[in-house]
C-alpha cells in the first residue's frame, strides 16, 4: 500500500509539470500582457510600460521566461503577484483556507443529502416517492451552478432576507462581534455557496447512489442475507449499503475537480474569497504568476482528492487490498 | 405424497412479473403459472425444465424471498406467505438456500468465517465463546481448511466457495435447503464432490430439499422425485427411475433423448424439439407445448384445451392428452 502511494506521488510530481508548461504557454499564446495599454494606463509613457516589463521579465523569449519560471517553482517560489504586489504565495495563504471550507461543507451536503436520498429511494423503487426524488435529482443535477446560485439569492438573500449573499464575513461588524458571534456570522455566509455547490452535486450522487445500492440489492448475497433472516434494514446498511460505497468513492474522487471548478463560479456569484474568484480576478488583469500558480494549486487540490478516494478504496475494498 | 407429511406444500402457486412499468400492466410475464406439489421430509424434489421456465421463481417463492401473486406455501404446516415479518425471520432459520454463484453469495467485504457465523449470531443459536468453534466444526464438516475463515471470497476457489455456502446455509440447522442451481458454475470433478457433500449432509442431518437444476445427470443421480417445468407450470412429476426410463409427457422425452451417452454405438432415437419456447408473455391457448410438440397424434384437442396434471400411474403425473400413449426414447 504504502509502494502504491509513493508511486501515485511520483506521478503527481509529472502532472504537477505537465499543469505548469501547459499553463504557461496557453497564457503566452493569448494576445497581450499586464502592460498592454488598456483604458487606465493610457496615458503612460511607452518607457514606463517597457521597463515594467523589463522589471517582470517580460521582455524576454518565452523559453527563456520558461525556463526561469520551472527554476522559481522548483524552489517553491511562485513570484510576485503583479496585481496585489506581493508574494503569490501569501495571497494563496489568504484565500486556500476559505476554498477549502468551502469545499468541506459542500462536499458534506452533497454527499449526505444525495446518498441519504439514493438509499430511501432504492429501498422503495419504483414507488411514486422514488420517482419524484427521481426527477427532482435530474433537474438539480442538470442545473447550471451560477443560475442556481442566483436564484438562491434572490429567494433567500433578497426575497426572504434570511442569509446574506456576498463575501464570507460581514466587513462592517465581524471584528466586533465576540468569538461565537464571529463563528455564527462565518456559518451564515458559507450556508448559500456550500448549498449551491453541495446540492448540485447531491442531485448527481443521489441517482448514482440509487443505482449503484439497487445493483448491490440485487446480488446473492443479499438475497442469502434475507433468506438467513436478517432485518431489512440491516440486510441494506450492512450487506448492501457498505458493498456500494465502492461506487460512491469513485464519485467522490471525481467529484473533488468538478468542487473545484464549480467553486470558480461559485465564489463568483457570491464574492467569496477563495481560489476560485482569485482565479478569475487574475485572469482578467492578466496577474500571469497568480493564474499559472493557482493552476498548479488546484492540480495538486485534484491529485491529492484522488489520492485520498485511492486509499478509501482500499479500505472499502478486500479485494483491492489484496492485490497489491 | 401423502400431504399430511408434507414438509413443504406448495397450492395453485402463481407469480407474475411486470415488463415494462407503467404504459403495459396487461403485458406480463407469468413465470410460475398454478403449480402444485409437495416434498416429503428427508425427501429430495429435482425441479428441471429449460432457462426461464420458471424454476427459480418457485425456490423464492418458498422462502418468501419473492412474494407470490396467489396460491399458498405450507411449511411444516404453517401458512408462510401470512405470517407477520418477524415470525418469518424466526422461521427462516429451518429454511436456507444455496445458489449457483457461490462467490456471488458471499458478501465480498465479509471474511468466510464471518458468513458462516452470521446466521447464527442473528438468530442467537449459540453463546459468544461457542460461535467460533461451531464456525470451525462446519468447515471441517463441509470439507475445508479452518484455514479458510481467514479468507476474503474472491480469494477462494468455486468449490471452496460453494462449500463455504453450505457451511453458511447448514449453520442454522435447517430443515429444509433449497439448492438453486448449486453445481452449475462447477467443473464437472468438483460437482461431484459437492453433490457427494449434499448427499452425506442430508443423510446426516435428515434434510429435506429442492433441488433446481438443468443438468438432467445431476438430477438423475440425487432426487428421488422430479418434477418437469415448461412454461410455468409442472408438465410431468414422477419418481426419479421411472421418469428416466419411460417419461409419460413428450417434452420430458424430448428433454432425456437430448442427454448424451457416453457409447457412441448405441441406437439412440432423438427427439429434436423445433422452434423456441414460447414467450412467457404470449402464452398459447390451450396445450403450452403444443408448438413444440413431437407426439404423432397431437390434434386439435391440444391446441384448444390445456391439458392438466393427472396422475396417470401411482405417484406419476403428467400433463398431456395422449400420457397413456407416450413416445419412447
Amino acid at each position: 500500500m504504502t509502494r502504491a502511494i509513493v508511486r501515485r506521488l511520483y506521478q503527481s510530481v509529472l502532472v504537477m509539470f505537465v499543469v505548469a508548461t501547459a499553463t504557461f504557454f496557453l497564457i503566452h499564446l493569448a494576445p497581450g500582457d499586464p502592460f498592454t495599454p488598456s483604458i487606465e494606463s493610457a496615458n503612460f509613457s511607452q518607457e514606463i510600460v517597457a521597463q515594467q516589463r523589463r522589471n517582470f521579465g517580460l521582455d524576454q523569449p518565452a523559453h527563456i521566461q520558461y525556463v526561469r519560471y520551472l527554476q522559481q517553482i522548483a524552489t517553491g517560489n511562485f513570484g510576485i503577484s503583479f496585481s496585489q504586489h506581493r508574494p503569490v504565495l501569501d495571497v494563496f495563504y489568504d484565500v486556500i483556507p476559505n476554498t477549502i471550507v468551502l469545499a468541506i461543507a459542500a462536499i458534506l451536503i452533497d454527499f449526505v443529502t444525495g446518498m441519504t436520498v439514493g438509499v430511501f429511494q432504492s429501498t422503495r423503487k419504483g414507488s411514486r416517492v422514488d420517482s419524484l426524488l427521481s426527477a427532482i435529482s435530474l433537474v438539480l443535477y442538470s442545473t447550471p451552478v451560477f443560475w442556481f446560485g442566483l436564484m438562491l439569492v434572490l429567494l433567500f438573500g433578497v426575497t426572504l432576507r434570511w442569509l446574506p449573499t456576498a463575501g464570507a464575513i460581514d466587513p462592517v461588524v465581524y471584528h466586533s462581534l465576540s468569538l461565537p458571534g464571529q463563528l455564527w456570522d462565518r456559518i451564515r455566509h458559507l450556508i448559500l455557496p456550500a448549498a449551491t455547490l453541495g446540492l448540485i452535486g447531491a442531485g448527481g450522487t443521489a441517482r448514482f447512489q440509487r443505482s449503484a445500492l439497487l445493483e448491490v440489492l440485487a446480488e446473492d448475497f443479499v438475497r442469502t442475507a434475507r433468506a438467513k433472516g436478517l432485518r431489512e434494514r440491516t440486510v441494506v446498511t450492512v450487506h448492501a449499503l457498505r458493498n456500494s460505497l465502492l461506487s460512491i468513492i469513485t464519485l467522490f474522487g471525481l467529484s473533488l475537480p468538478a468542487l473545484l471548478s464549480g467553486a470558480v463560479l461559485v465564489e463568483t456569484v457570491f464574492s467569496w474569497p477563495g481560489m476560485g474568484r482569485l482565479i478569475t480576478d487574475a485572469v482578467s488583469s492578466r496577474d500571469y504568476p497568480v493564474i499559472t500558480g493557482a493552476a498548479i494549486v488546484s492540480a495538486l487540490l485534484v491529485v491529492a482528492g484522488n489520492l485520498t478516494a485511492d486509499i478509501l478504496y482500499r479500505f472499502a475494498d478486500p479485494r483491492t487490498r489484496t492485490a497489491q | 405424497m401423502s400431504t399430511s407429511q408434507a414438509l413443504v406444500e406448495v397450492t395453485d402457486l402463481k407469480k407474475s412479473f411486470g415488463t415494462g412499468g407503467w404504459r403495459d400492466r396487461d403485458n406480463r410475464i407469468r413465470a410460475v403459472d398454478g403449480v402444485t406439489f409437495s416434498v416429503a421430509p428427508g425427501e429430495t424434489l429435482g425441479l428441471v425444465g429449460e432457462s426461464g421456465s420458471g424454476k427459480s421463481t418457485i425456490g423464492r417463492c418458498i422462502l418468501r424471498l419473492t412474494t407470490p401473486d396467489s396460491g399458498r406455501v405450507a411449511f411444516d404446516g404453517v401458512d408462510i406467505l401470512a405470517l407477520g415479518s418477524s415470525e418469518m425471520r424466526k422461521l427462516r432459520r429451518r429454511m436456507q438456500i444455496v445458489f449457483q454463484d457461490a462467490v456471488g453469495s458471499l458478501n465480498p467485504r465479509m471474511k468466510v468465517g464471518a458468513a458462516v457465523k452470521e446466521p447464527i449470531e442473528v438468530h442467537r443459536l449459540a453463546t459468544k465463546n461457542e460461535i467460533n468453534s461451531q464456525m470451525l466444526a462446519l468447515l471441517a464438516e463441509v470439507g475445508l481448511d479452518p484455514e479458510l475463515s481467514h479468507r476474503y471470497p474472491h480469494e477462494l476457489s468455486g468449490g471452496q466457495a460453494q462449500r463455504a455456502v453450505i457451511a453458511r446455509a447448514l449453520s442454522v440447522q435447517p430443515d429444509f435447503i433449497v439448492l438453486d442451481e448449486p453445481v452449475a458454475a462447477l467443473d464437472v470433478s468438483v460437482q461431484g464432490q459437492v453433490l457427494n457433500l449434499l448427499a452425506s449432509l442430508q443423510r446426516a442431518r435428515n434434510l429435506t430439499y429442492l433441488l433446481i437444476a438443468h443438468d438432467l445427470s445431476v438430477v438423475r443421480h440425487t432426487c428421488d422425485r422430479v418434477a418437469v417445468m415448461y412454461l410455468g407450470r409442472f408438465v410431468e412429476v414422477s419418481n426419479t427411475s421411472d421418469l428416466f426410463t419411460s417419461p409419460l409427457h413428450p417434452y420430458t422425452a424430448a428433454l432425456l433423448s437430448a442427454v448424451p451417452v457416453p457409447d457412441p454405438k448405441k441406437k439412440r432415437n432423438r427427439i429434436v424439439l423445433e422452434g423456441e419456447m414460447p414467450s412467457v408473455s404470449d402464452r398459447p391457448s390451450g396445450c403450452p407445448f403444443y408448438s413444440r410438440c413431437p407426439h404423432p397424434k397431437k390434434n386439435d384437442q391440444c391446441s384448444n384445451v390445456a391439458p392438466e396434471l393427472r396422475e396417470h400411474e401411482p405417484g406419476r403425473l403428467a400433463a398431456c392428452h395422449f400420457a397413456e400413449e407416450p413416445l419412447s426414447i
